[in-house]
């Protein structure tokens, strides 16, 4: 009876039957896919359709940067020279056989900035989603390796890497931006957060701009658009902010934009990176890329009262709703009240909770602390079992009466 | 609506402002504006700056698509109950160790991998003596680790029945992640808390008719 319901064994009865041209009766528990289909699509065909329930956007596949390639087998001979490993590493093996051999992350690090450095941040970039929401699915390797800071004294500073997590109090100033190039070339250096665009979800927000940096000295670029701090609203979770680093042909003349989004309103710095690109890719390439992420602090709220004069807003996660059958006159032993409550419109629960609420409060006074033993007093006497179970819900928090102590924690 | 973030209109705590609260609150806001004004007739309220008719969309989509990931929330798959290996987490963090090679990983539950680091990597193995003993598994975990750290990933989950704790090498290599504070469990999927009440006005799946899975008829 169970295997009978089971999707292999319709496929098993599907074979016997092509053998022996008798067709086995298929038993499903309710509606079948469709009963004269005979014959079940491939696997192939499967794939095919489960594929196509996703539709990558436009450019997907498309590398707009410069090229990288990584000769692996050079690197291997690099690395032997010739001799064979044991010869080349011998002052090392003390420290190996002791279990002191502790490589040199620095060292490390600049080898493989030169090595595999872009083929792994263009795979983590990917992973974040970086190039589907900014560059409409094409990607590129960040070959130009970019070190992003943002300072707090001589020694202290948080650097921005691939999607670290960065508190928000520590972005208050603008960061420091070091890249190797020569003198003669001219870069575009963008700040732009795909989620942080309040108004417009599906757009970007522009946190800076300076264009025709000259080498790698930023004062002496051209300021499109001011730093603007990053202020993930509360209760949002963890909010994208990416720097990428464009190579020019020539002079960019961004009088046009700076415009447009020199006023430095949120409005105004509503952004989006791919129809930016779009409009200039001839004389504009990608090179370099960081990004990091940032949550809600207690300084995002002194962001959005002072630098942006608005009134700071607050999220909170809608859950997706939950299978509900069909209510029913005759229960068969369900609770009358609890039945009934789980199909009241959430409006009128709410309502009674706010109301209960609302008579306890007193708005001279701080709300009461929650009490460590909520049910110890007595239940009224003279009570039905159905209010007594009530009572003790909203003592508890329970259900939908979980609203009156929430913020008192 | 599903895995959207609806929009607290006044910075109120959370459980003040429910659905059926928002309209409440909003008039509320609105009237006390009026009231302001009427009464002092205070410039404050008509606010000269740039972002006075800004409007804050009330249900904010995060595309960060890692984003539930981090706050636990989005879905884990959940395989079956003694299945090995273990399919219920984020982030997998994978050693493997051949007989030329020692690599390491970190495998997202679409079977991505995120980040790794190996010993055929010449930054690597240029200052390691051999590719494959417990000192190369240690710098490899170490390097993993930072990689880690700085791609954002905090917790991952290591299947401890994949490989024996007790060997020299994994747990020099687990070490490395300890090290950092980089936790080798992730956080369970916080669930929604059970409420009554349907909403009616707004997307809800009351008496949904059953559709076709492919997979779950017997459930």
């Amino acid at each position: 009876m169970a295997a009978c319901m089971s999707i292999r064994r319709p496929m098993l009865s599907i074979v016997r039957a092509s053998k022996c041209f008798i067709a086995q009766p298929v038993r499903y528990r309710w509606k079948p896919p469709d009963k004269d289909a005979v014959i079940f699509p491939k696997f192939s065909e499967r794939l095919e359709e489960w594929k196509s329930a996703y539709e990558p956007p436009a450019s997907y596949g498309i590398n707009i940067g410069f090229h990288f390639h990584q000769d692996k087998k050079q690197d291997a001979n690099r690395a032997l020279d010739g001799k064979s490993r044991r010869d080349k590493k011998k002052h090392l093996e003390a420290a190996a056989r002791h279990r002191k051999l502790r490589i040199d992350m620095d060292t490390m690090r600049e080898d493989w900035n030169k090595e595999s450095m872009p083929d792994h941040v263009c795979r983590i970039a990917e992973h974040y989603g970086i190039f589907h929401d900014m560059f409409d699915g094409a990607h590129f390797h960040p070959v130009v390796p970019l070190e992003v800071a943002f300072d707090h004294s001589e020694e202290l500073f948080t650097p921005v890497c691939y999607g670290n997590i960065i508190p928000a109090s520590e972005t208050s100033k603008e960061p420091s931006i070091i890249y190797n190039s020569s003198e003669d070339s001219l870069w575009t250096l963008i700040m732009a957060s795909p989620d942080g665009n309040l108004e417009e979800n599906q757009k970007e927000l522009l946190h800076w701009f300076i264009g025709n940096i000259p080498g790698s000295a930023m004062d002496k670029g051209e300021q499109i658009c001011k730093y603007l701090q990053p202020f993930p609203p509360r209760g949002t979770g963890f909010l994208r902010y990416v720097f990428v680093l464009f190579k020019q042909e020539g002079k960019m003349d961004y009088a046009k934009l700076q415009r447009s989004i020199g006023g430095g309103s949120l409005r105004e710095r509503s952004f989006s990176m791919h129809q930016f690109y779009k409009a200039h890719q001839s004389s504009l390439t990608p090179a370099g890329l960081a990004f990091f992420q940032s949550e809600w602090d207690t300084s995002v709220t002194s962001v959005f009262h002072n630098e942006l004069d608005m009134k700071e807003p607050m999220f909170e996660f809608i859950h997706p709703p939950e299978y509900l059958p069909a209510q029913i006159q005759f229960p068969h032993k369900e609770p009358f009240n609890l039945y009934m409550d789980m199909y009241r419109d959430v409006k009128d629960l709410q309502e009674e909770v706010l109301k209960l609420k609302l008579s306890t409060v007193d708005p001279t006074k701080p709300p009461a602390p929650k009490l460590k033993y909520p049910n110890s007093d007595a239940l009224p006497n003279e009570a039905p079992s159905w209010l007594r179970a009530k009572i003790q819900h909203q003592r508890l928090g329970q259900y939908q009466w979980r609203d009156l102590y929430e913020d008192r924690d | 609506m599903a895995g959207c973030l609806r929009k607290v209109l006044l910075p109120l705590p959370r459980a003040t402002c429910n659905t059926s609260q928002l309209e409440t609150i909003q008039n509320f806001a609105v009237q006390l504006k009026a009231l302001r004004s009427l009464s002092t007739g205070s410039p404050r309220c008509m606010s000269t700056k740039d972002n006075s008719d800004y409007v804050i969309n009330p249900v904010y989509h995060n595309r960060n698509p890692r984003n539930l990931e981090k706050m636990a929330l989005a879905r884990k798959r959940l395989g079956w109950k003694f299945q090995s290996p273990r399919k219920d987490y984020y982030n997998k963090l994978v050693l493997m160790r051949s007989s030329r090679h020692t690599n390491a990983w970190v495998e997202h539950q679409s079977g991505k991998i995120v980040v790794s680091a190996s010993t055929a990597e010449h930054a690597i193995s240029s200052q390691l003596y051999s590719l494959n003993d417990v000192s190369a598994c240690e710098n490899v975990g170490r390097v993993l680790a930072q990689r880690c750290l700085e791609s954002g990933i905090t917790e991952v989950f290591f299947d401890e029945a994949s490989e024996s704790t007790l060997s020299e090498k994994v747990s020099s290599f687990l070490q490395a992640f300890k090290d950092v504070d980089i936790a080798l469990t992730e956080p369970e999927v916080q669930d929604k808390k059970f409420s009554p009440g349907v909403n009616y006005d707004g997307y809800n799946r009351y008496a949904e008719p059953k559709a076709w899975k492919e997979d779950y008829q017997d459930v």
